[in-house]
């Protein structure tokens, strides 16, 4: 079990390696958002500090989701769901490996960069601790709902679209929690309750993550 | 072992085929052949779980087919249109994942036995590029590979010839042969007629259905 669990992961690492000049691309993504605020906003440092946590949760979510249209896409394209499908193994272990792999992949860089893009917003130094926990406990959630959604638009043309609506109402209660951990930080509120909240989430995504995505990829390529 | 019993399956209010009731013993093989369009590969999809039919059972070893059966998944290997290769990894790495998420052993997913495999299929020079620059004949090759590595007792052929060159198609047939003397199950859709020695295999010719 846990080997091809390992498989998996391994599989997919290897492939993101192979192109990642594709996979930097959210990242770049997240950078110009974030950078694109204080433009359109002025530059009252006051104003940018309040708005920084919800702009880089917001970013954060957009470019996690630019990142989950391609998910399913290549494997789709040469037919390798259908070995997901007819493997021994549970599928749902699979998808478990793929997230994984997926939260690895860009979870790290984002919260790396996020930090650095928090600081550029005037965010105070104090609440990046809390933004950088809110965001370690709230990303592997988001890219495990995101993955329900990858699952259930394969095939479809116009899958990218569809997925950021069928998706984004699902990631609101976490952007909620995510960001407001950080606010009530700056304000000198606890936040303790917040990221409760967040680590609940993740639980609840870590266990009926999986087999949402399986069921949706089994419908997927069995009832073409 | 496997069993069909009274097998339909319509497609879009277009019925494809129905009433089709055959058994195969271990050490049969099924060549089934029709014109394009005729249900050859629903057929195959539904034989190997993928699809439900939408009258009639599969049954193997007397029980009732369940997608996701892992018992029965273990004994398959499915080979689709695609042959299901990621162009960015090397034939030995498909060949690696494949065997992981597969039922291999340890000793099969061993970097000598999957080499053994890509020799004996006239891959060896080309075991460490990306796949995307071999031909498509290459990668219908590679997607056999699993047959010479650790080949499971039920093997579900869709086209396995396309793409292959007269070399390719003899080893395939060979190692069909092989199967079925040892006691191994194929089912196999194929409309190319050739001298596949001593191979006996039992017919099934699907016909075009009009709307």
């Amino acid at each position: 079990m846990l080997k091809a669990l390992c498989c998996i992961i391994q599989r997919d690492l290897r492939l993101t390696f192979r192109r990642r000049g594709e996979c930097v691309m959210p990242l770049f993504f997240l950078v110009i958002v974030s950078s694109l605020f204080p433009m359109a906003l002025g530059s009252d440092p006051k104003l940018l500090a309040q708005l920084a946590p919800a702009i880089i949760w917001v970013g954060v979510v957009l470019s996690l989701l630019m990142s989950l249209d391609r998910l399913f896409r290549s494997d789709a394209q040469a037919g390798i769901l259908e070995q997901f499908v007819l493997s021994p193994y549970p599928l749902s272990l699979l998808m478990l490996g793929k997230s994984v792999a997926h939260g690895l992949v860009m979870g790290v860089p984002l919260l790396l960069l996020a930090p650095v893009l928090c600081l550029l917003l005037q965010g105070s130094f104090e609440s990046l601790g809390v933004l950088w926990l809110s965001l370690v406990l709230g990303i592997p959630t988001l890219s495990l709902t995101g993955s329900v959604g990858a699952a259930l638009t394969i095939g479809l043309r116009e899958g990218g679209a569809l997925l950021a609506i069928i998706i984004l109402p699902l990631m609101i209660p976490i952007v909620i929690f995510g960001a407001s951990a950080v606010t009530a930080a700056n304000q000198g509120i606890s936040y303790d309750s917040e990221l409760l909240l967040l680590g609940a989430l993740l639980l609840l995504a870590v266990v009926l993550g999986p087999v949402a995505i399986s069921a949706a990829l089994r419908a997927s390529v069995t009832c073409v | 072992m496997l069993k069909a019993n009274a097998l339909g399956c319509d497609r879009g209010n277009r019925e494809l085929f129905s009433k089709l009731t055959f058994e195969l013993r271990p050490g049969s093989a099924l060549k089934i052949s029709g014109p394009n369009g005729a249900g050859k590969s629903s057929l195959l999809k539904i034989l190997a779980g993928l699809w439900q039919p939408s009258v009639g059972s599969v049954t193997w070893r007397g029980q009732p087919l369940v997608s996701g059966d892992p018992v029965f998944l273990t004994q398959l290997f499915y080979l689709g249109h695609q042959p299901g290769i990621e162009p960015l990894l090397t034939p030995i790495e498909n060949c690696q994942w494949q065997l992981g998420i597969g039922s291999a052993s340890a000793i099969d997913q061993r970097t000598d036995k999957i080499c053994a495999a890509l020799q004996a299929l006239g891959l060896q020079a080309f075991a460490n590029i990306p796949c995307e620059r071999l031909s498509k004949g290459q990668c219908q090759r590679l997607a056999l590979a699993r047959l010479w590595i650790q080949p499971p007792l039920l093997w579900i052929l869709d086209e396995p010839y396309t793409g292959l060159d007269e070399i390719g198609r003899d080893l395939l047939c060979k190692r069909v042969l092989e199967h079925v003397q040892q006691g191994g199950i194929v089912v196999m859709a194929t409309h190319q007629q050739f001298d596949d020695g001593a191979i006996l295999w039992q017919q099934i010719r699907l016909e075009t259905v009009p709307c």
